[in-house]
């Protein structure tokens, strides 16, 4: 299980009393907001809409049940008794006081957590595949890389100022559940043709105002290099990297300007001057890693498990959710049980203190204490056996935390949009859950099979909108919302950026514009095995062009 | 009219005596001032120690948008202006933002961002969702 180093302890403690002293002097007046705010946001606290919010890192996604049941008594005994699971698999708090927020660091340092690189113009948290280590299509598990790539960057002086935010994200699997292509930089562990494990390297994806499709800079990255090869990629952006314009500044502008060739080049050069590392030091220090993420003790079992066949018979709802809701492990007789955090008609990756505490108890008597956040919103225990997914879901259902729709329809990412954010242009949440009302019938979403909706409420992307089958972006026009909605967006290995359909339409005609699309898709496909894209791809978007006025019309006959 | 002692109080900012009292200090600031947002308007920022969203009354920082000055001429306007100069050590973010008037005469928003401001999310959260 991961857990942090002792420098890591000394470090998270020592930040702790820096910002304690900081919150005091900003509050004496000896800091003025201009001088407080980087310093505020080095510690993942942002002022939103409403109060202050904390967004707490969660490496990877992993948490065990004593951090889940922190998080839990810090969102009774600070917040309003919640927290919201994010698109970059970390949490967040949204109503907290100032003055509170040291006590509430110190917290967390407990057990191992920080706010660090959860904000401002440095690498940010290092995301990695949610099935880490459990997945049945991995090479290799992600983490000890990310891991690797995490202590390299914390506090890095070189990287503490950069033209803008960065993130990298790292897969180990065959399928991308990472988004490797739409991040500053995408890191794939592949094997060469002599068997060597090392690394693809994509630069220059993203999303936000100007998305875009990273470029692979390098096929084949050795293992000891991967270091001194990501210090030359962020030494060619920190130095042509557009600090005179926020909004071209990220590595993916440059990337694009450059074009993906020059850039390369350039890369190449740095990387062949520098001075390295050595091999040695990041073998010897990939291992130490490693043992971190030494995988749980598993015995092979039964599989197909006859206790669950029987159960599944006997339940027709735990049928259901066992069709979508179980992913395949790399352990016979085991599976990753995916907790949807997409009830119908709540707000998406939100948690209430008790359901993290019934999430902590399960990890801790059926997963090997482990626990995942995705960048789905949803929340996974990865490593149970297929024996116990009765009992599991039996508790499930008493949390309200059962719902059967992974990856379906009503699994939607959504970002907080105007309900809590100060940046967004319209709201994101309640359309989620329009959209969930109108598709709430199991059978329904079973029958539409996969489809992912992504929602955000401002250009900056947060809801991943781009990378949704269907997407919805928020936009203010003339002093009402307006919601444009997109097709054909891919976040997996054929990544693929949607295109819009048309104009924007107001609230009331997304859930019946979106509904409309989808019966056009049921209506042209050839049968369950059509994914939406292929049906899209075969078609154009001309029939689906309609379903915008449809939504409209369905809004005025029910006004 | 404002009744805000506060207006009295603020500093000079008027090239010939800085932080003095040459009284000229609100025809020195608007002349050198930035366009106001359309009238009326109100004050509003977030507390500096508990986040939440406030509105300045004249007097203080208070939480109801109903209980704000609506400024509806300019140089009302340039004073609550005057006031979020002043008030860094209360409040973050403070701004001016358009309003309209209620039926009492009282500040009511005048944009959807405003209104979920002032009323908190439109959804269900916690416990209640």
């Amino acid at each position: 299980m991961y857990r942090y180093d002792e420098f890591d302890e000394q470090l998270v403690r020592e930040r702790v009393e820096q910002f304690r002293g900081q919150v005091a002097r900003r509050l004496d007046g000896s800091l003025t907001e201009d001088e407080f705010k980087p310093l505020r946001l080095m510690n993942g606290l942002y002022l939103q809409l409403h109060a202050y919010m904390l967004r707490v890192a969660v490496p990877y996604g992993t948490l065990n049940s004593a951090q889940m049941r922190q998080l839990a008594a810090i969102a009774e005994q600070y917040d309003r008794g919640y927290g919201h699971f994010t698109t970059r698999q970390n949490l967040q708090y949204n109503w907290l006081k100032l003055v509170d927020v040291p006590d509430i660091l110190a917290m967390l340092a407990d057990v191992g957590m920080h706010a660090i690189q959860t904000s401002g113009n440095c690498i940010r948290n290092v995301t990695a595949d949610h099935l880490a280590g459990a997945a049945a299509d991995e090479i290799e598990d992600p983490r000890p890389t990310a891991e690797l790539i995490r202590q390299w960057s914390t506090l890095h002086p070189e990287f503490e100022f950069l033209p803008r935010k960065f993130k990298i994200a790292v897969t180990g699997a065959e399928e991308d559940r990472a988004a490797v292509n739409v991040h500053d930089i995408g890191i794939r562990i592949v094997t060469n043709d002599a068997g060597q494990v090392g690394y693809r390297v994509i630069v220059g994806g993203g999303l936000g105002r100007t998305p875009m499709v990273g470029k692979t800079v390098r096929e084949f990255v050795p293992r000891e290099d991967l270091l001194d090869y990501l210090e030359a990629i962020l030494r060619v952006y920190n130095r042509h990297g557009r600090r005179d314009n926020k909004y071209k500044a990220r590595i993916k502008i440059l990337v694009h300007e450059l074009g993906a060739a020059e850039f390369t080049a350039q890369v190449e050069e740095e990387f062949r001057v520098m001075e390295r590392g050595g091999p040695e030091v990041a073998q010897a220090e990939l291992t130490r890693i490693a043992e971190y993420f030494a995988p749980p003790a598993l015995e092979e079992r039964e599989e197909p498990s006859t206790a669950l066949a029987d159960a599944r018979k006997a339940d027709p709802a735990l049928e259901l959710f066992a069709q979508h809701n179980l992913v395949a492990h790399k352990v016979r007789g085991h599976a990753a049980l995916i907790v949807s955090m997409k009830p119908i008609g709540k707000p998406p990756g939100d948690a209430t203190a008790d359901q993290m505490r019934v999430l902590a108890d399960l990890a801790e008597q059926y997963s090997h204490d482990e626990l995942r956040v995705t960048h789905m919103q949803n929340v996974v225990l990865p490593h149970v056996r297929l024996d116990d997914v009765p009992a599991i879901f039996e508790r499930l259902v008493e949390a309200g935390l059962a719902e059967p729709n992974a990856a379906l329809i009503t699994d939607i990412i959504a970002c907080p949009g105007m309900d809590y954010c100060a940046l967004a242009t319209a709201r994101s949440i309640p359309i989620a859950q329009d959209i969930q009302r109108v598709f709430a019938d199991p059978a329904r979403q079973a029958a539409i099979g996969q489809l992912s909706i992504k929602i955000s409420g401002c250009i900056n992307a947060c809801g991943h909108h781009h990378i949704g089958n269907i997407g919805i972006l928020g936009l203010e026009r003339a002093g009402r919302e307006n919601y444009q909605i997109t097709l054909g967006g891919d976040p997996g290995n054929a990544t693929a950026l949607g295109e819009r359909l048309g104009p924007g339409i107001d609230a009331e005609a997304v859930p019946g514009a979106i509904e409309a699309i989808v019966d056009t898709y049921l209506d042209l496909r050839e049968g369950p095995q059509e994914h939406f894209l292929d049906v899209l791809k075969r078609t154009g978007p001309d029939p689906f062009k309609p379903a915008l006025e449809a939504g409209q019309e369905a809004a005025n006959a029910s006004a | 009219m404002l009744k805000s002692p506060i207006f009295v109080q603020s500093a000079c900012y008027c090239k010939a005596c800085i932080g003095g009292e040459c009284g000229s200090r609100y025809i020195a600031r608007m002349e050198k001032s930035s366009k106001l947002p359309r009238l009326p308007l109100v004050l509003t920022a977030n507390d500096l120690r508990g986040g939440g969203v406030v509105y300045f009354d004249g007097e203080a920082w208070v939480s109801r948008l109903s209980d704000a000055v609506l400024a509806e001429d300019e140089a009302t306007a340039r004073q609550l202006e005057q006031v979020a100069a002043d008030s860094a050590g209360l409040v973050v973010d403070a701004y001016l933002v358009s309003a309209a008037k209620g039926e009492s005469g009282e500040p009511v928003s005048a944009h959807y961002r405003e209104q979920i401001r002032s009323s908190g999310p439109t959804i269900s959260f916690g416990e209640e969702a």
